[in-house]
C-alpha cells in the first residue's frame, strides 16, 4: 500500500501540487485524469522522487518517509520499489532490449548476469517482445519501446508502477498494443497508477479515478461513479469536453 | 623525368630512413599526449558538467588559457621560462615538456568536445537512470557517457590530429621528430622543397591511418543507433 500526505509543489511561484492526499491499495489500479498542466505528471514523479516536493510524506514498504527531510537512503528506498513507464519510454539507447530490462536488475538489485537475463527473457516474454530481444531502441516502434519500457519496470517487482501518459506519444493503432498489455496486468492485480487522456481505457481498467486540476484532487471515486455520475460540476465539465473517449 | 631519377630518388633513399626514425618520436609524442589529453579532458568535462563548486570555475579559466593563447607560447613558457624561476625545471626533459604542453593543450578541446557530447544526451536518459535506483556512477559509466561517446568520438579524433600536426612544433625545442629530422636534413643538403613533401607525406599517412581507425571506432561505438 502506498499513501500520500499532504503533499505540496510549487515551481517557483506557482503551486503545482496543494495538498495532495491519496491512497493506493496494494493489487489496485488508480487513474488520474484532468487537464494538461495540472500536476498530474508532477505527482507521479514526486512519488519517486525525481521531482521534490516542499511538503508531504510518503508511506511505502510499512515506512513513512518525509519529504521535507529526505535522504538518499529515502529516495533509494522509494526508487527501487516504484517503478515508472514515461511518456517517451526513455529505454536505455545504448542497450538492447533485453539489456534494458536486466540493468536495474544487475546495477542496483546485485543479480547475477544470467539469472538477470532469465528474469528479463520472462518479462519481454509477458509484454510480446521477446522476439525483439537483441534489438536496440533505435529500431523500435514507439508502441514496441513502450512495450520493453513496461517489462523494465515490471521486472524489479515495484510496489507499483507509475505510468506517466504512456500512449500519448503514440498514434491510435500503437497506443492499442500498450493498452492491451496494461490491461492484462491489471487483471493480474499489478498495483499501478496511471495518468493518462485515455478515457475509454481509464474507465476500463480502473479501480478508482482520480479528477485532478490546478494541483488540487477535484473528484475521486470508482469508474461507473466518476465516469457516470460525477458530484463536481467540474468533472461533469470535463468529461463532457473528452467525450468519455 | 631525370629530376625524378637522378635527384629526388637518391635523396628520397637519404632522407627516408631519417624521417622513419622522427616518425616514431611523433607516435609517441603524440600518443602520450593523447592519452593525457582524454582523461583530463574527461575530467575537465565532468566537473564542468556537473558545476562542481570552485573545480568548475577553475576548469573554465583552464579552457580558456590553453583554448585561448598560442601553443608555442605556452611550451616556450614551460620549457624556458619555468626553469628561470624553479630550478628544478632544468632537469625537465624536452620530450617530457613537449607531451605534457600538447596533453595540457588538448585537453582544453578534448573537453568542450566530451561536455558538448554529454549536454547532447536527452534528459530522460538521466531520469531512466535515476528512476531505477542507479547510482550518478553507474548511470554516468553505463548509460550516459556510452551514448556520449558517439557523439564525441568524431571531435577527438581531430583532436588527435591536431596533436600530431603540433607535436612538430617540438622541433624548436630540438625535438628529432619527423620535423625536426627534416628541418636538420634540409639544412644539411640544401634539398628545402623535396625534403618538406616527404615529410609532408609522412603526416599525411598518420592522418590517413588514423581516419580509418576511426571509422572502426565509430562502428563499434555506434552499433546501436544505427536503424
Amino acid at each position: 500500500m502506498l499513501e500520500i500526505r499532504n503533499l505540496s509543489k510549487r515551481f517557483g511561484n506557482q503551486q503545482v501540487l496543494d495538498q495532495i492526499n491519496l491512497k493506493i491499495e496494494k493489487g489496485k489500479v488508480v487513474v488520474v485524469i484532468g487537464p494538461s498542466g495540472t500536476g498530474k505528471s508532477t505527482l507521479l514523479r514526486c512519488i519517486n522522487a525525481l521531482e521534490r516536493p516542499e511538503k508531504g510524506t510518503i508511506s511505502l514498504e510499512n515506512q513513512i518517509i518525509d519529504y521535507e527531510n529526505i535522504s538518499k537512503s529515502d529516495i533509494h528506498l522509494l526508487r527501487t520499489n516504484t517503478s515508472m513507464v514515461f511518456q517517451n519510454s526513455n529505454l536505455y539507447r545504448n542497450k538492447t532490449a533485453l539489456a534494458n530490462v536486466t540493468t536495474p536488475l544487475t546495477l542496483v538489485k546485485g543479480l547475477p548476469k544470467a539469472e538477470a537475463e532469465k528474469i528479463g527473457l520472462e518479462f519481454l516474454k509477458k509484454v510480446g517482445m521477446l522476439k525483439k530481444r537483441d534489438a536496440y531502441p533505435e529500431t523500435l516502434s514507439g508502441g514496441e519501446r513502450q512495450r520493453v519500457g513496461i517489462a523494465r519496470a515490471l521486472a524489479v517487482e515495484p510496489d507499483i508502477i507509475l505510468f506517466d501518459e504512456p500512449t500519448s506519444a503514440l498514434d491510435p493503432e500503437l497506443s492499442a498494443e500498450v493498452l492491451d498489455v496494461i490491461k492484462e496486468l491489471a487483471r493480474q492485480h499489478t498495483t499501478m497508477m496511471i495518468v493518462t487522456h485515455e478515457m475509454k481505457f481509464a474507465k476500463s481498467v480502473a479501480d478508482e479515478v482520480v479528477f485532478m486540476e490546478g494541483g488540487h484532487i477535484v473528484e475521486q471515486d470508482a469508474p461507473d461513479v466518476l465516469f457516470e455520475n460525477p458530484k463536481e460540476e467540474r468533472t461533469r465539465q470535463f468529461l463532457n469536453k473528452n467525450n468519455q473517449g | 623525368m631525370s629530376y625524378i631519377t637522378d635527384t629526388f630518388i637518391p635523396y628520397a633513399k637519404i632522407l627516408t630512413p631519417l624521417l622513419l626514425e622522427g616518425l616514431w618520436i611523433t607516435i609517441y609524442i603524440s600518443a602520450f599526449a593523447f592519452v593525457i589529453s582524454v582523461i583530463l579532458g574527461a575530467i575537465l568535462a565532468i566537473i564542468q558538467h556537473f558545476h562542481v563548486k570552485l573545480l568548475s570555475q577553475m576548469a573554465r579559466i583552464y579552457v580558456s588559457y590553453f583554448r585561448g593563447t598560442p601553443l608555442l607560447i605556452q611550451l616556450f613558457l614551460f620549457y624556458y621560462g619555468l626553469p628561470m624561476v624553479f630550478d628544478v625545471m632544468k632537469r625537465c626533459p624536452k620530450t617530457f615538456a613537449l607531451v605534457l604542453c600538447l596533453g595540457l593543450n588538448s585537453a582544453a578541446y578534448i573537453s568542450e568536445s566530451i561536455r558538448g557530447a554529454i549536454e547532447s544526451i536527452d534528459k530522460g536518459q538521466y531520469e531512466a537512470s535515476l528512476a531505477f535506483g542507479l547510482s550518478h556512477y553507474q548511470m554516468m559509466t553505463k548509460i550516459i557517457l556510452p551514448q556520449a561517446a558517439v557523439a564525441a568520438v568524431p571531435p577527438i579524433v581531430n583532436s588527435c590530429l591536431d596533436i600530431i600536426k603540433m607535436s612538430s612544433l617540438g622541433m624548436t625545442i630540438g625535438i628529432q621528430d619527423i620535423m625536426g629530422e627534416a628541418q636538420l636534413t634540409a639544412a644539411t643538403y640544401y634539398k628545402t622543397f623535396e625534403t618538406y613533401i616527404l615529410a609532408a607525406v609522412f603526416y599525411w599517412i598518420l592522418a590517413l591511418v588514423l581516419g580509418m581507425l576511426q571509422k572502426k571506432v565509430e562502428q563499434k561505438v555506434g552499433s546501436a543507433y544505427q536503424k
